[in-house]
């Protein structure tokens, strides 16, 4: 299959699992890496969080300071290293609808299956913060038909998501967010609703009952979130769990650095055997990088005279095996 | 006001000029990430290296065999550097060519806020430094290399550490004699700050190097020979800087690998044991909003934006 035909698949894949009524259940994060990671651990699609991009690429808070041009960069190599569909955050859409236009292209053409436009002001805040404000509906409604219009101009089957942030938003009642939803879709034209920072079960059942489209939710209640069969049960159809691989990812580290300052090469010695003897063991790095079709092409392509010679010349594990039981004998320092 | 030391580059590069030249060793963690530089600040490290592999695997999903080039690793460094008050080593590759492109590379980079950078020796497009199929340029090529990346740096910044790396042990045609050699003039002809001897097999190859170089050496320890020498081991062999090149994006590589699949087989109770297992550790949750500076952005809006334009924080949730 050529590299626009695989494109198109995944985007109908997207649909079909927005269709289907069984839930469909989204890690995100960030990096090619860790959808590659997701698809072989099972999910059917990933997304690429923008608060994950601005923070692991630039070290900066989510408040809408990386651009069009990040995003499209990162999510180009995001559709390329994964066979799953991915959804891409693309923010406020970097303006109002004339940016949201060229936004959407741009977009697309990177090879993503969808993307997600919020309804906040720019420059945005995080959804899970206080301090968000929303445009109002009606520019919300514009900036929607902006983006199925520009996305009907290159990919018909590119999914268009509309982010309802309305929820614990300046003013934002749960009447005005499922008003505002239900005009995304009927007027805006988009392919399915984000509702974000629903509170209760009865709104989260209300809403999906109401919404014309497949929602996708995250819980914003004090309650325990409802688990993903009561989520089924509400009506909902992606449960997102927007940040998970990042953030697992960045507590590992954490952990084992300050581990490693602690206990020196002893605590990299119990990682790696815990690395290894987990129930799934170590990630496939080949899988995920492809180091054996860098041979291939080596061998297709490159003259004999230039060929490297892998016999001899050797490599080593990732391992830290065991810790040091050094040598009996140990030559003095000259 | 003094400007924040993060902002300084010129003082992280005197920090790890002073680090070089104590007689401690230096414990060098590294990765990719700004976030994860930050974290390694706040848990006591004093360096942080970003690795080549790690921004091919993490930011472009390609193996480590020279397919990102230098506009890739400077933006990238730039954004490492700006987050940390730490020195920040780069993983240059092979300086993207000749001596030439040395000259060109190296001042992109001391532009982007990094403390220190390092060339290998390897023939381009290069191979991963731990792997196999590795081949290196000429001695004296090398060298020419290291003295083009020394003078282009002072030009601009005599702060500025360069790393020259000796990738020959296990590369084609290798011996240990042609490895020493290589490590003594490129400290000696070519001017490099700091000797990174790659793919050392034996405490006694590095103690060989330690003692006849005159620069301070760098090690990464990947034997399947001996097993490897604990800190005090290696500053007795005299080693100055003991590098672990990605292991914190390993770590966070493999914490994801496992919880995506606990998360697949039982659903969100994965999430729920592994938030509750996170707070309960040794060191806690990691600081997720201080580490990508979100404390900020309210000073920044009581400071500059005017009273209309101000947003309510008050009668609006947060989730955290």
């Amino acid at each position: 299959m050529n590299a626009h035909d695989a494109v198109r698949e995944k985007r109908k894949q997207f649909r079909r699992l927005l269709r289907r009524k069984k839930l469909t259940v989204m890690p995100g994060g960030f990096s090619p890496l860790y959808a590659r990671l997701a698809q072989q651990a099972g999910f059917e699609s990933f997304f690429l969080a923008g608060s994950q991009l601005s923070a692991f690429l630039y070290g900066v808070p989510d408040n809408g300071i990386i651009g069009l041009r990040e995003l499209v960069d990162h999510s180009r190599h995001m559709a390329a290293a994964a066979d799953i569909p991915i959804l891409v955050d693309a923010d406020t859409g970097f303006g109002n609808a004339v940016n949201v236009y060229h936004a959407v292209k741009e977009v697309a053409r990177a090879g993503v299956a969808a993307m997600q436009i919020e309804d906040q002001e720019a420059p945005k805040k995080s959804a899970t913060n206080a301090g968000r404000r929303c445009i109002s509906a009606e520019e919300a409604i514009g900036k929607i038909q902006a983006a199925v219009a520009a996305r009907d101009e290159v990919d018909p089957e590119f999914s268009i998501c509309a982010r309802c942030d309305t929820l614990g938003a300046e003013g934002g009642s749960f009447k005005e967010a499922l008003e505002r939803c239900i005009a995304y879709v009927k007027e805006g034209g988009a392919d399915f609703i984000w509702l974000n920072s629903v509170e209760t079960r009865e709104d989260l059942k209300r809403a999906c009952a109401r919404i014309p489209a497949p929602v996708l939710t995250i819980w914003g209640g004090k309650d325990a979130p409802p688990t993903f069969e009561e989520q089924e049960a509400l009506g909902v159809r992606i449960a997102l769990i927007p940040t998970v691989a990042a953030t697992v990812g960045l507590q590992a580290a954490w952990e084992v650095m300050n581990d490693m300052r602690a206990r020196g090469t002893r605590a990299m010695a119990e990682w790696n055997k815990h690395a290894k003897e987990n129930p799934w063991g170590r990630p496939d790095m080949d899988m995920l990088l492809g180091y054996s079709k860098v041979r291939e092409i080596e061998q297709r392509y490159i003259p004999a005279s230039l060929q490297r010679d892998y016999a001899k010349t050797w490599g080593h594990k990732v391992d830290y095996t065991t810790v040091s039981a050094a040598p009996e004998k140990r030559r003095r320092k000259a | 006001m003094p400007i924040e030391l993060r902002h300084d580059p010129g003082a992280k590069r005197r920090r790890l000029r002073a680090l070089l030249a104590r007689p401690e060793l230096l414990v060098m963690p590294g990765g990719f990430s700004p976030v994860y530089a930050s974290a390694a600040e706040r848990a006591g490290f004093e360096s942080f290296f970003v690795a080549g592999s790690q921004m091919s695997g993490f930011l472009m999903g390609v193996p480590d065999t020279g397919i990102i080039g230098l506009r890739d690793i400077v933006d990238h460094a730039r954004h490492v550097a700006s987050a940390t008050s730490i020195p920040i080593l780069l993983d240059a590759d092979t300086g993207f060519g000749n001596a030439v492109n040395v000259h060109y590379a190296v001042q992109e980079i001391v532009r982007s806020g990094v403390a220190a950078l390092q060339l290998e020796d390897q023939e381009a497009p290069k191979k991963s430094g731990t792997g196999g199929g590795r081949r290196c340029i000429p001695l004296d090529e090398a060298v020419g290399k290291i003295r083009a990346a020394c003078a282009a740096r002072d030009a601009i910044d005599p702060d500025f550490v360069v790393c020259a790396r000796c990738d020959s042990i296990g590369a084609e045609g290798w011996t240990m004699e042609e490895t020493v050699a290589r490590c003594v003039a490129y400290a000696k002809g070519g001017g490099a700050d700091l000797v990174w001897l790659n793919a050392v097999q034996t405490r006694a190859q590095l103690e060989e190097v330690c003692a006849k170089t005159n620069a301070p050496v760098l090690c990464n320890w990947w034997s399947e020979v001996e097993p490897p020498p604990t800190f005090e081991e290696y500053a007795r062999l005299g080693v100055k800087v003991a590098l672990f090149p990605t292991f914190v994006s390993s770590a966070g590589l493999q914490g994801a690998w496992e919880l995506l699949n606990d998360f697949k087989a039982r659903g969100e109770a994965a999430i729920t044991d592994w938030r509750q297992r996170s707070r309960q550790g040794k060191w806690g949750a990691a600081d997720y909003r201080g580490l990508t500076g979100h404390p900020a952005v309210r000073q920044l809006e009581l400071d500059f934006l005017p009273q209309s334009a101000q947003r309510d924080y008050a009668s609006n949730r947060a989730k955290r």
